[in-house]
């Protein structure tokens, strides 16, 4: 018998899940260590963020699915690997604290055999001063409670151009370590969309501001798509489409301070600006989760086993 | 988490798509995988570009005997306080107490232009 312990129930680790209980016989166990009790397919929180959906469209308690599968569900975060384990475990294994209601802060010590590590990003709005919704300055669609705030906000802005008030909107990254950018593409014009949908477009200023050195670079330095019959660069295409919906654009930029209703940037090429919002989703970099290794005596391993990040 | 990807910091122009993992296998303990976003790719993919001012910062620290040399370093995580008293070798009679963040992760450029991370706590 061998015990499978996943970390993370999202994309990765979820799939990873359900496919080696669906592979391996059952006398082998199954484990999902994941601190949310909901599954959320993340891509649609773009579709959360301006009303299209739902928190409830894209999450699923996932207890009852596990149950169903027959895989051992833990909600609890990891804590830290033992990859060679220790005076108690002969074993490696995994020390997890609880986040369940029942359980909160409970720990425990999880051994296992094969271990797969899906623990996803951090957000790490920390990164840049004043960024994100705990700092109360930018908005954030990286989670569907992000997303709800970040709709419920947008709501108070269309009301507002209704009313007869102009409203700039900034969307883009937050840093110039963000990796994440085709969110925001998808969410400017997502928004876009939903001003024309409720007549107030011409009361609203759009600008995407993105650490990208030129538009379309996407954070993979562009790319080249077919479509009936041509073959286009993502810059023309992601050019054409900010010149077709009115949209204008900083690129190059790496956001430094955000305030409110204000963000400070310096461009590649040193000079520095800042712009003013009504409304700003600005995604974060990422970072690890912050998980530590240590070996058999208990000494830190964790440059080790992870890189830095 | 490190997996079978090439970590090895060299310039733009030399890196591969091989750098990149098959397996997202660790490679000391053969037990453990990353899948998805969390396995630490081993650079970034669109061509890194500097503003002229990241060059301002430069600065050396010697740790044994040898001199590591810190261009444009700037922090990318940080977690934890640790509040000590501090004092200037110029000023041993002045001291003060100062929070710093408890453990710091930084990049920064050697004087060749390659990247490195460095990960550091008090």
């Amino acid at each position: 018998m061998a015990r499978v312990v996943v970390l993370g129930g999202g994309v990765s680790g979820h799939t990873a899940a359900t496919f080696a209980r669906r592979w391996l016989d059952s006398s082998h166990e199954v484990v999902v260590v994941t601190p949310n009790s909901k599954w959320n397919w993340i891509p649609s929180n773009i579709w959360v963020g301006v009303g299209g959906m739902s928190k409830k469209d894209v999450t699923f308690e996932l207890a009852p699915v596990y149950k169903k599968a027959g895989i051992i569900y833990k909600q609890a975060k990891a804590v830290a690997i033992y990859p060679e384990g220790n005076d108690k475990h002969q074993k490696p294994f995994v020390t997890i604290s609880y986040t369940s209601d029942e359980k909160n802060g409970e720990i425990a010590e999880v051994e296992y055999d094969y271990l797969i590590n899906a623990t996803g990003p951090k957000l790490n709005f920390a990164a840049t001063e004043g960024l994100g919704p705990d700092a109360g300055n930018t908005l954030s669609v990286c989670t569907a409670d992000h997303a709800e705030h970040a709709y419920s906000e947008l709501k108070k802005c269309i009301d507002k151009m209704k009313a007869g008030t102009r409203q700039k909107f900034l969307i883009g990254t937050g840093h110039d370590t963000c990796t994440c950018q085709g969110a925001a593409f998808e969410y400017i014009f997502n928004v876009e969309h939903e001003l024309n949908k409720a007549g107030v477009r011409d009361k609203a200023d759009i600008k995407w501001i993105s650490n990208e050195s030129f538009l379309g670079d996407f954070g993979m330095g562009g790319l080249h798509m077919k479509v009936g019959g041509y073959v286009i660069s993502s810059r023309i295409f992601t050019e054409s489409l900010f010149a077709e919906r009115n949209a204008e654009y900083i690129t190059g930029a790496h956001v430094n301070k955000v305030e409110k209703g204000k963000a400070h940037y310096e461009l590649l090429d040193g000079t520095k600006g800042e712009e003013e919002f009504d409304f700003s989703m600005l995604i974060p970099p990422f970072a690890g989760v912050g998980l530590k290794a240590y070996d058999k005596a208990g000494a830190d391993i964790t440059d080790k086993v992870f890189a830095p990040s | 988490m490190k997996v079978d990807a090439d970590y090895n910091a060299k310039p733009y122009s030399e890196w591969k798509a091989s750098d990149w993992p098959k397996t997202y296998q660790n490679p000391t303990y053969k037990n453990i995988f990353a899948v998805g976003i969390a396995f630490a790719p081993p650079h970034i993919i669109s061509k890194p570009m500097k503003s002229p001012n990241g060059y301002k910062s430069l600065f050396v620290i010697k740790k044994d005997d040898e001199y590591i040399t810190f261009v444009n370093a700037r922090y990318i995580n940080q977690s934890g306080e640790i509040t000590t008293a501090e004092r200037s070798p110029y000023y041993p009679k002045i001291s003060a107490d100062i929070t710093r963040f408890a453990e710091i992760t930084a990049v920064y450029e050697d004087l060749s232009g390659k990247t490195h991370y460095k990960k550091t706590h008090r």
